[in-house]
């Protein structure tokens, strides 16, 4: 249980995943001038997060990482093919598995919506095709099958978590943008860079954070 | 369409329209792997290389490709590339391939490559397609050179991993960590502007 | 329904030839990475048990563990070997532990890691003049119960700035020497030993042909 707290408070707050991982950025500087869409884009980030990284964990563990549980093995082994359950080892494969799950989840999602809900369709329709090419959401599903080797628990935790903190980042960025609306910035540095700029202060603030102790 | 038409799709992607300072593409990896130079020029090559192969393979099938999937089917050119960039990577430079992490496998949603499959190999023949591709990816390269050269100097006192501010120079690990590459490519952004707006009249053309 | 069926045909096919150009190339890099894998491993257990000439891969209770024999008549035990995993700040932590018969720390060796750079990263910085890691060296000769940071109330010095990684080696490591120590203890009198046993000189062959 402890665990589970230590991986969201993880990824929400130390290794945020805008201002520490470096993931998501494009929509972060793209979708943050105001706050209204700031939310909606959260939103649909945390919800396709969730989604996506149960599905592709579930991959990783039935399809791709050899052992046990390798579906084809137990197929194989079903059809009587002597091979070992080390020969399903179909890892390499996990970039190209995990992106085209995650199109698809995308897809689906966007139908659903359209179907079952079109009031909540209407606000975070829009964003749904931006979240495919989002790195945020690969990221997750890299991170928590190869880097982390998560368990299924824990990937679903990860996975809600850094998209609340990816969604707290947009939301800081897009109450500030819509301030400096008013403010005098020099020409040059007008849009990207001050967004840079201002990513760095938070991200300085956020490094902070890494001083929590457990 | 002459040569100066190739070059012309070959240099804009330098600075004029370069994907990261100008047009904001690519900014994870621009701001996660250059702590350093060799990783920035590591992940620069990576990425040239499939944004080469994409636009070359996108510009060959177009004709094969039905409009309404020819997305997923992108994405499935350059998911391919990645992977074969990734093993590569493995196999042949351990260290580079650990340094660079997930950032390997994620050039496949880096909206650079997508955004000139999409926006120029599929309507351009193969040509034309390879110099947008190695011009875009020589402009990726060089900004992740220079900010990872910028931050490994100021950060590390080194740049390439030879020490060039003495032994008293004590460094600003700020600039290594995630904040100081926020900080150099906002300034490496305006900087950018600087120079084409002291540019862009002299030369009289966009 | 022909609007779905045809694309998904087509996309199937793209599929099918991207899977297979992807199957030839693994199946050229596999073997090199698993070497090279395999290579960086044996460097690792060799660095952290020197007098170990033949190196046994043993299970007792569960726990996986590397004999290293001082000669290759397996007449005397020079020490064990582990693996230890730990979680960091950003990555899980691997680390090769080397252990003498008595259960001291002869030497670690971190095999992965992916900390944040410039600060937990600096697990492996090493000084001037030295050849391994000063963070590294700190765990020679230390007892498993004397494995803990100075954050923690130990002897460690843990690294500026990062607390979370120096303090997951050296949890990790302890742990994993710990429950060997219990699982021998448990398991003596000494098992069978498993027949596959890799001598140290095939293995550096291989490892110098993998480099070329």
């Amino acid at each position: 249980m402890a665990n589970i707290l230590i991986i969201a408070i993880g990824a929400i707050l130390i290794n945020n995943f805008v201002l520490s991982r470096f993931l998501g950025l494009c929509p972060f500087v793209g979708v943050s001038k105001k706050t209204e869409t700031a939310i909606g884009m959260g939103m649909a980030v945390i919800f396709v997060m969730t989604l996506a990284s149960a599905v592709t964990w579930t991959i990783w563990a039935f399809f791709l990482s050899p052992g046990e549980s390798n579906l084809f093995w137990i197929i194989a082994r079903a059809l009587g093919s002597g091979a070992e359950a080390h020969a399903f080892d179909l890892r390499y494969l996990n970039t190209i598995a995990f992106i085209l799950v995650i199109a698809s989840l995308v897809q689906f999602v966007e139908l659903v919506l359209k179907k079952m809900s079109p009031a909540l369709y209407e606000s975070l329709g829009i964003f749904l095709p931006l979240i495919t090419t989002n790195c945020a959401i690969l990221g997750v599903a890299e991170l928590n099958t190869m880097t982390l080797d998560y368990n299924f628990i824990e990937s679903l935790v990860h996975g809600i978590s850094a998209g609340i903190g990816f969604t707290l980042a947009l939301i800081m960025m897009s109450g500030i943008r819509e301030r400096l609306e008013f403010a005098p910035v020099p020409k040059l540095m007008r849009g990207l860079p001050i967004a840079f700029i201002i990513a760095g202060l938070m991200s300085m603030a956020f490094l902070g954070f890494s001083g929590l102790k457990f | 369409m002459s040569k100066n038409n190739l070059f012309k799709d070959f240099s804009k992607g330098i600075l004029i329209e370069n994907p990261v300072l100008v047009l904001g593409l690519g900014l994870c990896p621009a701001l996660a792997v250059t702590s350093s130079a060799v990783n920035g020029l590591g992940m620069g090559v990576a990425a040239t290389f499939v944004l080469l192969m994409s636009n070359i393979i996108v510009s060959l099938i177009k004709p094969l490709v039905p409009p309404k999937i020819r997305i997923p089917i992108f994405i499935l050119v350059i998911a391919t590339f990645v992977t074969i960039v990734k093993l590569v990577m493995a196999a042949y430079t351990p260290a580079l391939s650990e340094a660079l992490g997930i950032f390997i496998p994620l050039i496949v949603v880096n909206c650079m490559i997508l955004g000139r499959a999409e926006a120029f190999a599929s309507k351009h023949g193969p040509l034309r397609s390879t110099a947008d591709a190695l011009g875009m990816g020589l402009g990726f390269s060089l900004t992740l050179v220079l900010l990872g050269a910028f931050r490994e100097l100021i950060g590390e006192g080194s740049i390439f991993g030879h020490n060039l501010m003495g032994s008293s120079y004590q460094p600003a690990l700020l600039m290594i960590l995630p904040p100081g590459a926020f900080l150099s490519l906002g300034m490496m952004v305006a900087l950018s502007r600087w120079i084409l707006e002291k540019t862009t009249p002299k030369g009289g053309e966009c | 329904m022909k609007d779905i069926i045809r694309p998904g045909l087509i996309l199937m096919a793209y599929g099918l030839v991207a899977g297979l150009a992807l199957g030839i190339i693994n199946s050229k890099t596999a073997p090199i990475i698993a070497e090279q894998e395999e290579a960086a491993r044996m460097a690792a257990i060799e660095a952290v048990l020197p007098e170990a000439v033949v190196f046994v891969t043993d299970t007792a209770d569960g726990v996986e563990f590397i004999t290293g024999y001082i000669d290759e008549e397996h007449s005397e035990i020079a020490g064990y070997v582990v693996t230890a995993h730990g979680a960091g700040f950003s990555s899980t932590i691997r680390t090769v532990v080397g252990l003498s018969t008595d259960f001291t720390v002869k030497g670690i060796e971190i095999v992965f890691q992916a900390e944040t750079p410039g600060l937990g990263t600096k697990i492996l910085e090493v000084r001037k003049d030295e050849q391994r890691p000063w963070f590294v060296q700190q765990f020679d000769g230390r007892e498993i119960g004397k494995l803990e940071v100075d954050k923690d109330g130990g002897e460690l010095v843990s690294i500026t700035g990062a607390t979370i990684t120096s303090r997951a080696v050296a949890r990790s490591v302890a742990d994993a020497a710990d429950k060997l120590k219990t699982s021998l203890e448990k398991a003596s009198p000494p098992i069978e030993r498993l027949p596959e046993e890799t001598e140290k000189n095939d293995i550096l062959e291989t490892a110098e042909g993998g480099e070329e």
